[in-house]
């Protein structure tokens, strides 16, 4: 597999999943911190 | 009353569970493919940025602000609106019918697979297996070996929207989500361990930078976030619209966008490792068998099963199983989308207005069962998703651009987000997305207009393209007219109907 490939693969899955993490590991961090603001909702 | 999601993670594996359907298996390797190999992950980079992100936003926005359907929360932002929200849920309705015969034929090869059925020719197989006619007018009557399949698919559709969005819903893509993530991450494993599949990946991911100065790679690109996020007839809508008020949506949407696109692009080194171990082993050109479409899935997919070294049952299972809760997942989001158009408009029970969807879709989607079904639904399919869901995204961005102030929708949007969308949100919305899917329904028109649709004869494109079409603006048209229950569109005198759920 040619270095073009390999490198356009990797920028494509690594910046979607990891844009999925991103997004995830904020919408985590959001609802721990409501979490504990709001500890009865 | 309203239903509502239990939590948020309920509403986001729903709204993945729409995205993630059948196009993404089958149609985003081949696209991506033909416009540039890897040189088209540019293009599709920037138009999740500039357009799927962006439309999913405002979709959510509106569902979750006007809670509604898509002509409720369009007559809500202004009555003039309501009739677009009816056209997008014909389009739904139209899709509703033909999706289900794909999953069903999904079904039969399921079956199929366990001793590959097909033989030493899938695609004569699947031909003579759908009665195929020689003519889209040419009915050739129901295909009775189709029908069994047929009612338990539209049976489980049934169960799962009689019991509504918490208790339907929500469950089904609970259970399917992770059953297609399992299947199709045997698919990759056992792609990319396959001698040859390093071909077929080459194929997929060598960029073509030149591929980039043609107009065409762009369109194609906008086309696939476009067609992928399932935009522009109601889905996310209807379903933003069960959400609880204090919920975030531009995380959300990116959350719904990058495991769809993540997914899709996962599902196409699977798929490409497949193709290229084929072409090895028929000692072709990976381009040469490379195709998208049913005829990826059941032709080209089959030949590649029995071609398998070992466990030939267990890879097709594998393959059809993730086709298949991929379909019901999506099956599911469409119908409801026109089951909550028909329910907030009018004064009946949510069983009523899914009996009133669910009777008339059954009846209609026999028509694709039918020996000219293959033929009927690759016309029809075209027309609905380059004319008329194309049309209906254009026109819903210029209304809700243009004529609305998007700076309020903005605001909305970032209400209770997790992170707030700046100014050019709305610019991407009012000139990048409306320019290109103006171009996209332009030429996509002339194309149609000039050249007519694959093989086709002109009486078959009048018939299933262009009439559809019409079917279903007139049928919007008479929607948007019919009395609804009072104050419908006001949203004041309906949110006490809302249960306040608390909020995950």
């Amino acid at each position: 597999m040619s270095i073009g490939a390999v490198v356009m693969m990797v920028i494509g899955c690594g910046g979607l999943w990891g844009g999925f993490a991103v997004a995830c590991a904020v919408a985590f961090k959001h609802s721990r911190k409501e979490k504990e603001n709001h500890p009865k909702s | 009353m309203r239903d509502q999601w239990n939590n948020k993670l309920g509403f986001l594996l729903a709204a993945i569970g729409s995205a993630v359907g059948l196009g993404n298996i089958w149609r985003f390797p081949y696209i991506a493919g033909t416009n540039g190999g890897g040189a088209f992950l540019i293009p599709y980079f920037f138009a999740i940025i500039t357009a799927g992100i962006p439309i999913l936003i405002l979709e959510y926005t509106i569902g979750k602000t006007y809670k509604g359907g898509s002509p409720v929360a369009l007559a809500r932002i202004n009555r003039k609106f309501e009739c677009l929200g009816w056209i997008q849920v014909m389009v739904a309705f139209v899709i509703l019918t033909y999706y289900a015969a794909i999953v069903v034929w999904t079904v039969c090869y399921l079956g199929f697979s366990v001793t590959q059925s097909w033989g030493d020719d899938p695609s004569g197989f699947f031909v003579s297996f759908l009665g195929v006619t020689d003519s889209a007018l040419h009915l050739g009557g129901i295909q009775v070996r189709l029908l069994i399949p047929f009612i338990v698919i539209w049976a489980v559709v049934g169960v799962v929207l009689y019991r509504g969005v918490s208790r339907g819903i929500e469950l089904a893509c609970k259970i399917c989500l992770p059953i297609l993530m399992i299947m199709m991450l045997v698919l990759v494993v056992r792609g990319i361990t396959l001698p040859g599949a390093v071909d077929g990946l080459e194929y997929m991911f060598k960029p073509d930078w030149s591929a980039l100065k043609h107009a065409s790679v762009w369109v194609a690109a906008y086309g696939q976030i476009f067609f992928s996020l399932s935009l522009a007839f109601g889905i996310m809508v209807s379903y933003s619209s069960y959400l609880p008020e204090k919920t975030d949506v531009v995380n959300s949407a990116f959350i719904t966008a990058t495991a769809n696109h993540g997914f899709e692009l996962f599902a196409a080194i699977g798929v490409f490792s497949i193709v290229g171990y084929m072409a090895g082993q028929q000692g072709v050109d990976v381009a040469e068998v490379a195709g998208g479409g049913v005829g990826l899935a059941f032709m080209t997919f089959p030949t590649a099963i029995s071609s398998l070294p070992a466990l030939n049952g267990l890879f097709g299972v594998c393959f059809f199983g993730a086709l298949l809760t991929a379909g019901i997942t999506s099956l599911v989001s469409i119908m409801q989308a026109v089951v909550s158009g028909v329910h907030d408009k009018f004064d009946i029970s949510h069983s009523k207005a899914t009996t009133l969807v669910y009777v008339p879709a059954i009846i209609i989607s026999l028509l694709f069962i039918t020996g000219a079904g293959l033929n009927i639904l690759d016309i029809v399919d075209a027309f609905v998703n380059n004319i008329g869901i194309v049309g209906c995204g254009v026109i819903e961005i210029i209304l809700v651009g243009w004529f609305f102030p998007l700076e309020k929708l903005r605001e909305e949007a970032n209400r209770y987000s997790n992170f707030s969308i700046g100014r050019w949100w709305c610019y991407a919305l009012k000139f990048v997305t409306i320019i290109v899917l103006g171009v996209m329904i332009v030429l996509n028109t002339i194309s149609y207009i000039r050249d007519g649709y694959g093989a086709y004869v002109v009486q078959d494109i009048v018939v299933f393209g262009w009439g559809t079409i019409l079917v279903i603006v007139i049928a919007g048209i008479i929607l948007n007219f019919m009395k609804g229950k009072d104050g419908y569109r006001d949203l004041h005198k309906i949110s006490h109907e809302i249960p306040q759920k608390e909020e995950a």
